[in-house]
């Protein structure tokens, strides 16, 4: 129970290897320091784990988490987050998620379910108003994605003689085969990254399927409705969310990425691919695009539909027409538009997918492990993929992830991941600020985890791509406030109307070359606020979020907590890590990020991360391994 | 002659994918392409803003308005905007 609204009152336990269902104690008070979504599964993981659990062990958790503004009617906020043990990387991870299955959670009348153990044969969960029915799933097990999804929609309306509204997720054949990178997928939306799927697989559960009549309780209906309204207004209005991406998705950014030097192209060797014009967000919407589709709730609608043998289905994120694209010298978009599919079919992730191939591409050309793969060679892709998820020859090894690969092989200092989790398509020699959050990002070499500097450096903004002063702050704070972002159970792409129009609209303008030159400048007034966000205790038109969660929860809510929210939940999920070995001696980049300057002739093209990761730690208040100390957890009421 | 390729919301706004322009200077393109813009679509509600609103890119490289044209140079016009 709870005496806030927004919420359920309930999280529970699922012990999968007795079928038995719990409440899991979870506090007003927690409520109130964790919000939700992401940061609650890093306080129950920090709670729970000891540091000896592995990815496949029974005592590894997932954690399935809303927020409280998830079925409020707030824009983009039917999302939902999945915490595990990532076997890819050994540490926490968490994978956030458009699909129906958050939603429909509430509708149950939950807000977050624990789960333990492992199911003694493959099972598939049906959840109705908080009641569980454990089925098997023998005759489920094998099949690809949709085909699951179609098979459990049918089961449901079968035995209710009526179309049956319900959310749900499963693994394909790659989480089944625990490969390290498979994805669970919700609808058409995947949670990708760090094998969160494998995790699924190694305790035989197939899928979940929530359904209910619970509405979720709102604090003021009044000013919540019109706030939301003022709200989705906003964003149709903004550059960004009102129309780059709706017009072009995330798939836009290629073009941009191109002309800074930061799209990664052959394996990271080089930030530019000289036929980008062919793999770009102008085609795919010119020759490609269907019709726009959304997660549910979301007036921006950034998903693109293609048709791929006959059939529509979700066309390719930015990250997979980089890595798929230039990434492995592919310029056939419509082989891109395929893999895509079947890499969804089979749920595995195609950013790890995509770049576990280009080093094996690259490992095979510089005679370390041959195994037919070349950059520009697209014949036996669709093969291989297909090879990963069913661990069949080489298959069985790529399905390891580019870590693992380049431990046994060799070959490390082209294995573009960082903490075994491999990058998004952003080249960051470009973008030095973005290198460092990759480095010190929490699940590994993520983009948004890492803060999503690029944003600043290159793309909306232009700040010096090349100097470190002032990013470790900046880098602080973004990476802060979108854990608070994530936590409400909304998309991120709703925080970036805090980007006033004019500064993206009018990039060559006075104002906005200003404001670019003077960013570098700000370090120090950013760590006044990250010191002491209590100077920001006021609501910030850009930022809408924090009236939402007063408005739809009854909780008090500012910038100032938002923020100190966002750097608590950073602040637990990197104590987690510390139970697993994490430090500073983990938070690095391939040695051809740091090391081989982008353009020979200019030595300033790398990424300066020791100088960055100092300054960072000290903005952070982490001692010199990178750990939060007792005191820093204390402060932050962690423990 | 200078190729000037276009990218963005820009391009699909005004279906102009690339011309070829026979041009001196960065700042000379601008005109010449709104006119085209217009030509095509005389109730356009693209402005001359919304192009100026883009990066200009010369042989892969960043360049001003004020930057010189030669024979054969390819010119890219991107938005600025992003979000990934
Ligand atoms: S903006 Fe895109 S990712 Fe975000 S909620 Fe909308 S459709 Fe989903």
């Amino acid at each position: 129970m709870t005496k806030y609204s927004g919420y359920m009152g309930k999280v529970l336990m699922v012990d999968l290897s007795k079928s038995l269902i719990s409440e899991y104690p979870w506090s007003d008070e927690d409520r109130e320091l964790y919000i939700g979504a992401k940061a609650m599964a890093s306080k129950i993981m920090f709670d729970n784990f000891t540091g000896k659990e592995t990815a496949f062990s029974e005592d590894n958790l997932i954690i399935v988490s809303t927020g409280p503004l998830t079925g409020t009617g707030a824009p983009c906020s039917n999302r939902f987050n999945i915490s595990t043990l990532s076997p890819l990387t050994g540490i926490t991870t968490s994978s956030n998620c458009g699909g129906n299955f958050g939603y429909y959670l509430k509708k149950a009348g939950i807000d977050a379910l624990v789960i333990r153990g492992k199911c003694p044969v493959p099972t598939w969960i049906e959840i109705k108003n908080d009641k569980f029915f454990f089925h098997e799933a023998g005759d489920l097990w094998g099949m690809k994605v949709s085909q699951s999804q179609e098979e459990l929609q049918r089961r449901m309306n079968e035995a209710r003689k009526c179309r049956v509204k319900c959310g749900m997720l499963s693994i394909g054949p790659a989480g089944e085969n625990m490969v390290k990178y498979a994805a669970v997928i919700s609808g058409e939306r995947a949670a990708g990254r760090a094998g969160v799927g494998a995790v699924f697989g190694s305790k035989n559960l197939k899928a979940m399927v929530a359904t209910g009549n619970h509405e979720v309780p709102v604090f003021d209906p009044e000013k919540t409705t019109k706030l939301y309204q003022k709200w989705t207004e906003t964003l149709r209005k903004h550059p960004l969310t009102g129309n780059q991406l709706p017009k072009m998705g995330t798939a836009g950014l290629v073009s941009p990425m191109q002309m800074r030097g930061i799209l990664s192209t052959r394996n990271y060797a080089y930030g530019q691919y000289e036929h980008f014009d062919k793999v770009s967000g102008e085609v795919l919407a010119e020759d490609y695009n269907i019709v726009n589709k959304g997660c549910m709730s979301c007036p921006i609608k950034c998903a693109r539909t293609v048709n791929v043998e006959g059939q529509e289905v979700k066309g390719p994120e930015l990250e997979t027409l980089g890595l798929l694209g230039g990434g492995i010298m592919n310029d056939n978009l419509e082989l891109i538009l395929k893999w895509n599919y079947e890499l969804d079919e089979l749920g595995m992730d195609t950013i790890s997918a995509a770049s576990t191939l280009a080093w094996a591409m690259e490992a095979n050309e510089q005679g370390l492990w041959k195994n037919g793969l070349s950059f520009g060679k697209t014949a036996n892709i669709s093969k291989t993929f297909e090879n990963i998820a069913y661990r069949r020859g080489i298959g069985n090894e790529l399905a390891e992830g580019s870590r693992w690969l380049s431990e046994k092989y060799g070959g490390k200092d082209f294995a573009i991941q960082s903490k075994g989790l491999e990058l998004a398509a952003y080249e960051p020699r470009r973008s030095v600020g973005q290198g460092l959050g990759y480095a010190v990002s929490n699940r590994g070499g993520c983009h948004l985890n890492g803060g999503y500097l690029v944003i600043v450096e290159n793309l909306g903004l232009n700040a010096d791509p090349q100097t470190p002063h002032a990013k470790a702050d900046l880098c602080m704070l973004m990476q802060d406030l979108m854990e608070s972002v994530s936590m409400t159970g909304q998309c991120l792409f709703t925080s970036y109307a805090v980007f006033p129009s004019f500064l993206i609209s009018k990039p060559n303008s006075v104002v906005t070359k200003t404001v670019n030159k003077v960013i570098p400048f700000l370090g120090p007034v950013v760590r006044i606020l990250n010191k002491f966000p209590g100077i920001a205790s006021f609501h910030l038109f850009l930022l809408p979020h924090t009236k939402a969660i007063e408005y739809a929860t009854g909780m008090k809510c500012n910038l100032a907590r938002f923020i100190r929210a966002g750097e608590r939940s950073y602040n637990v999920e990197r104590a987690v890590n510390a139970k697993f070995g994490v430090s500073a001696a983990m938070d690095t980049l391939p040695k051809r990020l740091t090391n081989v300057p982008q353009d020979p002739k200019d030595p300033s093209t790398k990424v300066p991360l020791e100088v960055m990761k100092k300054v960072y730690y000290e903005a952070r208040g982490w001692d010199k391994n990178g750990l939060p100390t007792e005191e820093k957890l204390r402060k932050m009421k962690i423990i | 002659m200078v190729t000037v390729k276009l990218f963005g919301t820009f391009r699909l706004d005004s279906g102009i994918k690339e011309m070829s322009l026979d041009v001196s200077s960065v700042k000379d393109i601008f005109p010449i392409i709104m006119d085209e813009v217009k030509r095509r679509d005389p109730q356009t509600a693209l402005t001359m803003k919304d192009l100026k609103g883009c990066i200009v890119s010369l042989n892969g490289k960043q360049v001003g308005m004020k930057a010189q044209l030669q024979d054969g140079d390819t010119l890219f016009l991107v938005p600025a905007v992003a979000g990934g």
